[in-house]
């Protein structure tokens, strides 16, 4: 039983405790939806770890692939929540999420649902990062001031640029220059992910705290 | 040649630190603006407290001049004239009605003096309530109560008298008030025998110019030496309503003020 837990679980458990308490009875549905996202996570998580320990490396990799589905859209959502405060964001996320998709399709057809979907898990990166920095150009842009320690938006906007950014550049160091020894190379990656996912979660966890503050 | 385990993995953990960095200095930035724009909408509303206290400020002196100009008028000309007219009614001697018939003619061209002279002074306290309605009036009722003095000889020009300036009630107000600081200076300090008042409606400023023929003075010695005096407190005034006022003078040379104020951006 204990093999099923590890540090990304808990973060992600943690971070689902947090949604609950904070955004459960929020007006806004997409931040509402944080609470469904972070369980099908935890859940595909656990089916990852699930086919990771049985030796399925198959099913860990379309395990993985499906959460791509969800994950793009929930994080598309928010982004959309978040712009729509500065630009006219329906558009561009829109834009975006059928592009993840278009790859997804085409990375399902020529390999099929049980090899990892690089390219589109790196585009969707690349994209998330990209929105972040116009949140953040915008935020910047914009002359009023907000008391940061308490703008729910910035901390997940954060969040989400340190997962996604950091994301992509271990991806692509982990592409570019595989190690030789591949134990090495998976215990580092896993290493990476963790602090990855700290900042993700932990930032993610302040900013439903700071958004029950700001609509309470 | 292989690398050692170890060096791998320093090697790992340092890159990955320096894309972390990245995100995580953007942050910082983002959140050192955003102070940035807090002190920033703060000095906007110092500005604006103090921009507002400076026009109840003028606007209070531009009162007190008003009521003591009209206190002085009151108690040299026409308490004197009616003094007078007392005196003359007083004199009358009804057993002699060729005298009586000269001395009330007299009293009447005095009372009739007395009526002129607080008809200018009515118009000088409008002049302050004109304010609202326009500069041109206020100035030209100044001017012909300054001119009625006869200590000076006046010339006025205005391009346009019945235009509106293009300036909020607040602004005018303040060109009013360094307009009444300029004059203040010329009756106290240049000595001056003629004044030429210029009053220019522009596309997109007003410029308004007094010139004196007076004494004159070192411009950056008083500035140096009397910070506090009226040359200060008009420039200071005049950046405030985002115009300037430059001062051109020197010794035996009289004195140029010029003000210009540009008009208010409608958007």
């Amino acid at each position: 039983m204990a093999k099923y837990i590890s540090i990304n679980i808990v973060l992600e458990l943690l971070c689902l405790l947090a949604a609950m308490a904070y955004v459960l009875k929020d007006k806004s549905l997409i931040w509402k939806s944080s609470i469904v996202f972070m369980l099908l996570t935890i859940v595909m998580e656990e089916l990852g770890r699930h086919f990771n320990l049985t030796n399925q490396w198959k099913n860990n990799q379309l395990v993985y692939n499906l959460l791509t589905l969800p994950e793009a859209v929930f994080i598309s959502s928010m982004f959309y929540c978040m712009l729509k405060d500065y630009i006219r964001s329906r558009p561009v996320v829109i834009t975006g999420l059928a592009l993840i998709y278009g790859l997804y399709l085409y990375e399902f057809i020529q390999n099929g649902p049980f090899l990892y979907m690089n390219m589109t898990i790196t585009v969707m990166s690349v994209m998330f990062s990209v929105y972040s920095f116009l949140y953040l150009y915008l935020f910047i842009k914009n002359e009023a001031y907000v008391e940061l320690k308490k703008h729910a938006a910035f901390w997940w906007v954060t969040g989400a640029l340190m997962y996604y950014f950091g994301g992509l550049a271990t991806n692509l160091l982990f592409t570019v220059m595989p190690f030789a020894d591949v134990d090495i190379n998976a215990r580092l990656y896993s290493y990476v992910y963790v602090a990855l996912n700290l900042f993700l979660y932990g930032f993610w966890s302040y900013s439903f705290k700071c958004r029950y503050q700001q609509t309470r | 040649m292989s690398v050692p385990a170890n060096e791998i993995e320093i090697f790992i953990i340092l890159i990955t630190t320096v894309f972390l960095l990245a995100p995580i200095t953007l942050v910082l930035f983002v959140s050192q603006y955003n102070l940035r724009k807090k002190r920033h909408s703060e000095e906007k509303v110092m500005m604006q407290q103090n921009y507002e206290m400076e026009i109840a400020k003028a606007r209070v002196e531009v009162h007190e001049q008003t009521l003591q100009t009209v206190g002085a008028d009151l108690h040299d000309h026409i308490g004197q004239l009616l003094s007078l007219t007392n005196f003359t009614l007083k004199s009358v001697d009804e057993l002699n009605p060729d005298k009586t018939r000269e001395k009330i003619d007299s009293a009447i061209a005095l009372t009739s003096k007395s009526i002129q002279e607080l008809r200018l002074l009515g118009k000088l306290l409008q002049g302050e309530q004109l304010i609202r309605d326009g500069l041109s009036k206020s100035i030209r009722y100044e001017l012909d109560w300054l001119e009625r003095l006869g200590k000076l000889k006046i010339e006025y020009h205005d391009n346009n008298p019945s235009a509106k300036s293009g300036l909020d009630a607040n602004k005018e107000l303040m060109v009013f008030r360094i307009f009444q600081e300029i004059i203040n200076n010329i009756l106290r300090h240049a000595e001056a025998t003629v004044m030429a008042v210029t009053l220019t409606y522009l596309d997109d400023m007003l410029e308004l110019q007094v010139t004196d023929d007076g004494v004159g003075f070192d411009v950056p010695l008083a500035q140096a030496t009397s910070p506090n005096m009226g040359l200060f407190n008009m420039q200071y005034r005049a950046k405030m309503i985002n115009g300037s006022a430059v001062i051109e003078s020197g010794a035996e040379r009289g004195t140029v003020v010029k003000l210009t104020v540009p008009y208010d951006i409608i958007t």
